[in-house]
């Protein structure tokens, strides 16, 4: 008998024991669980279980797919980042808590989201190489090539999906253009460090059993130092070295009739190519050094734009408006410039880099500005990604000269690349500090 | 910085053509017509510029004179010593006419007349020291490297055409001494080896239309600085981090990374360059450099405290003058706790 009791209150004291082990483990993972959903809605998103769709199938997801295959690359590799991408997302609420559920089966046309994406949304929290709005059957879609992989996606700014297209995996893409055709320029480096850069397009592929989307794409010359593009026909402008200094080679899309329109011994420009075909030189800005820009005549004799500005910066648009920064004395002031007339020094401190035009009628431009102090040699650290700032985005008339605050992220985000819809309702940014991919809804009910 | 800019760039200013006609002389010395001269400030105008007219005279007592200024055909000033005028000069390649007048005491008049044409000299400034790719900054010049400099001249005629590059003679300047091998006739480039650390060099260019017609000045001082060391994780998939520095103090969501060097602006044409020497210390002990990347090293922290305080010292095989230095401090994580929680991407 005694011995009865003896076991019996030793299972009672091991069923105690047990219940509060997994008492105490609950609680652990729960706490676990909100320390997560607090850091990932601090970066932007929030993951719900799956069904916010009105349309679910059993089939594996292309996104899924992605993130399987993302992950399986990552476990490989051993440098995953050991989450779930948020490949598709749709947002229920603010930036501060949004949802995601997984995209649609095959293509997300045949989705229809039951709620409307936040304001802000985190499109890609991994790195990215570039992205750009196209319209594809009356409506914009936002295209970007992911950094680590190569793969293209497209997200659907209305519904908040977004898909892969490709899965060729093309790693280390550090900067991509979209050009016009819908072709794509992709820079590399290979394993000797040599800049590779390939121009291609993403096409059906019928080899396989399912549809499925290709990148296939041509090796432009190494060495491309930069490369900038005819916005109407995809011609190409690219700086190349030689031995007493750089060529600006002139050549059709795919590289073909290459003829060198320009020689300087001045190596580090950046070139812009606007719609109405002029093309813009401007020095490498460094901060207080005196920079120029030049508009580039056909015959490759240079025309001055913008003189002598300490750690300039430009942004030209088509039909000769200009924003332009300075970085003089550890201040930053921005600049906007129509045609012919003086300059209006504009009330906000950021540089060209961080700035965009709408393509609307009006000469509306969209900068995102640090809130807060910047360093006082802010140009060179941010370009050497050794100081990241926080940006609000503001909304420049440049024809009145005047300027508004657009949108404050409830996060810290560094925007550079900014692109707007042709129809100027969503913004695209990249936030530098990470690559990451982000998407803002301009016009607000 | 390497470079201060000493005079407002290059502008091109023209100043076109100066001459002085002899009007008419009703009595007194011959050529006496032609006593009167304008000059004007500044030397090397430029579009839009306001500038300051003066008569000189080493005959006429100007000072007791009746003096008028006229500017294309209007009258902007006149009187009794009147001897200085201002105007605003127009866009590039517009001409200002200038004419003074002066009617003496005895009776004895005499003009001069100018034409100014405003012009622009630009001097850019570019180095061959080393910046990684896709760098968006400028070049900065350091010690050893090479100063590329190009004057980018703005000689516009007032029927609109310009003067080309082979038309106009440059002469280079460093610290006032004439550069002959970069001088010369459609040399508007020329290149120099950087100055010491510390020291400053005064670059000066002058363009001058062979015609004699145009002519402008400019110039820049150079001070060289030593190269930064910045250092980047080298991941696998996405490639050198270049956006994300290394600061001083770092966590790495791994046991394991390979990190890089970047010398920008150091006297090499790639970072493996064979004259770059690379001293790497982890935890204060030497670790020899890789022959095929000397500017990288890998840690793994794997059955370590998981810290790191990574020093580097960059020298030169030939210049004594390069010499960078740089210490970062890591915490590497166990990859157990971090798979969880962590974001490469952030």
């Amino acid at each position: 008998m005694k011995t009865r009791t003896i076991i019996a209150y030793s299972l009672a004291a091991m069923i105690v024991l047990i219940v509060g082990a997994f008492s105490g483990w609950y609680f652990f993972l729960k706490t676990q669980s909100q320390t997560t959903a607090t850091e990932d809605a601090a970066r932007g998103y929030t993951i719900t279980p799956r069904g916010n769709t009105t349309e679910q199938s059993s089939q594996t997801s292309e996104i899924e797919r992605a993130g399987f295959f993302s992950r399986l690359l990552s476990s490989i590799t051993g440098s995953g980042t050991g989450v779930s991408e948020p490949l598709a997302t749709i947002l229920t609420s603010d930036i501060s808590g949004f949802s995601e559920t997984s995209a649609p089966t095959s293509t997300s046309t045949s989705v229809v989201a039951t709620q409307r994406p936040a304001q802000l949304l985190h499109v890609h929290t991994k790195p990215v190489a570039g992205m750009a709005f196209i319209s594809i059957g009356g409506s914009e879609l936002l295209r970007y090539v992911e950094r680590s992989s190569g793969n293209i996606f497209e997200a659907n700014p209305e519904t908040g999906l977004a898909e892969r297209l490709t899965n060729t995996l093309v790693p280390k893409i550090y900067e991509v253009s979209f050009t016009p055709g819908g072709r794509i320029i992709e820079r590399s480096l290979d394993a000797a460090g040599t800049i590779v850069t390939t121009v291609g397009s993403v096409s059906t592929s019928t080899s396989s059993a399912t549809s499925s989307m290709m990148f296939s794409s041509i090796a432009l010359p190494p060495h491309i130092k930069n490369i900038t593009f005819d916005p109407k026909t995809g011609a190409l402008l690219y700086f190349i070295r030689e031995a007493s200094g750089v060529a600006g080679i002139r050549a059709e899309w795919s590289g073909a009739k290459p003829k060198k329109v320009f020689a300087s011994t001045i190596v580090h420009w950046r070139p812009q190519w606007l719609s109405d075909g002029r093309i813009i030189l401007t020095q490498n800005a460094s901060d207080d050094i005196p920079g120029y820009a030049y508009e580039m005549k056909a015959d490759g004799t240079l025309t001055s734009l913008v003189r002598a500005v300490p750690g300039l910066t430009t942004l030209p648009r088509a039909g000769g408006a200009l924003l332009y920064g300075q970085s003089s004395g550890g201040v930053l002031a921005l600049f906007v410039q129509t045609q012919g007339s003086a300059p209006i020094r504009l009330q906000m401190r950021t540089i060209a880099d961080k700035c965009v035009w709408s393509s609307e009628a009006e000469l509306i431009a969209y900068c995102g500005v640090p809130q807060g102090v910047t360093p006082r040699r802010f140009l060179d650290e941010w370009y050497r990604g050794a100081t990241h700032s926080s940006d609000a985005l503001w909304r420049i008339n440049a024809t009145t000269g005047s300027a508004e605050i657009v949108y404050t992220p409830g996060t810290s985000i560094d925007m550079e690349n900014l692109t707007v819809s042709s129809a100027g309702t969503h913004i695209a940014f990249m936030n530098a500090t990470d690559k990451s991919l982000w998407l803002l809804r301009l016009a607000e009910e | 910085m390497a470079i201060r800019y000493v005079s407002s760039a290059c502008v091109f200013l023209a100043a076109a053509l100066f001459f002085s006609f002899p009007a008419y002389a009703q009595v007194g010395l011959p050529g006496i017509e032609n006593s009167v001269l304008i000059t004007y400030s500044p030397v090397y105008p430029e579009p839009g510029d306001a500038v300051r007219l003066s008569a000189q005279s080493s005959i006429l007592d100007l000072s007791k004179s009746n003096v008028l200024w006229r500017v294309n055909g209007k009258v902007i000033a006149q009187g009794t010593g009147v001897t200085s005028a201002d105007v605003t000069l127009g866009a590039l390649g517009v001409a200002t006419n200038v004419e003074v007048s002066v009617a003496a005491q005895d009776d004895i008049v005499a003009s001069a007349q100018a034409t100014i044409i405003p012009t622009e000299l630009d001097l850019l400034v570019d180095s061959d020291s080393y910046v990684p790719p896709f760098y968006r900054g400028r070049a900065y010049i350091s010690p050893g490297t090479r100063v590329i400099l190009r004057a980018i001249p703005q000689f516009k005629r007032p029927g609109g055409s310009y003067v080309s590059d082979t038309n106009i003679n440059f002469t280079w300047k460093k610290n006032g001494e004439v550069i002959g091998s970069a001088s010369g006739r459609g040399r508007s480039s020329a290149v120099i080896t950087a100055a010491h650390l510390f020291g400053t060099e005064r670059i000066t260019v002058e363009a001058r239309s062979t015609d004699g017609l145009f002519a402008h000045e400019a110039s820049y001082s150079l001070s060289p600085l030593q190269p930064t060391l910045m250092l980047y994780q080298d991941h696998p998939l996405f490639g050198l981090m270049y956006h994300q520095a290394l600061g001083p103090t770092n966590f790495i969501p791994d046991v394991e990374m390979t990190f890089v060097a970047v010398p920008y602006f150091a006297e090499a044409q790639r970072p493996e360059d064979f004259a770059l020497i690379y001293a790497w210390r982890v935890n204060g002990k030497a670790i020899p450099s890789s022959a095929a990347s000397p500017n990288a090293i890998t840690i793994n922290a794997e059955n370590s405290s998981g810290r790191a305080l990574l020093g580097l010292e960059l020298t030169h095989a030939t210049n004594y003058f390069l010499d960078a230095k740089g210490s970062w401090s890591i915490t590497f994580s166990d990859s157990t706790t971090l798979d969880l929680f962590r974001n490469l991407g952030q």
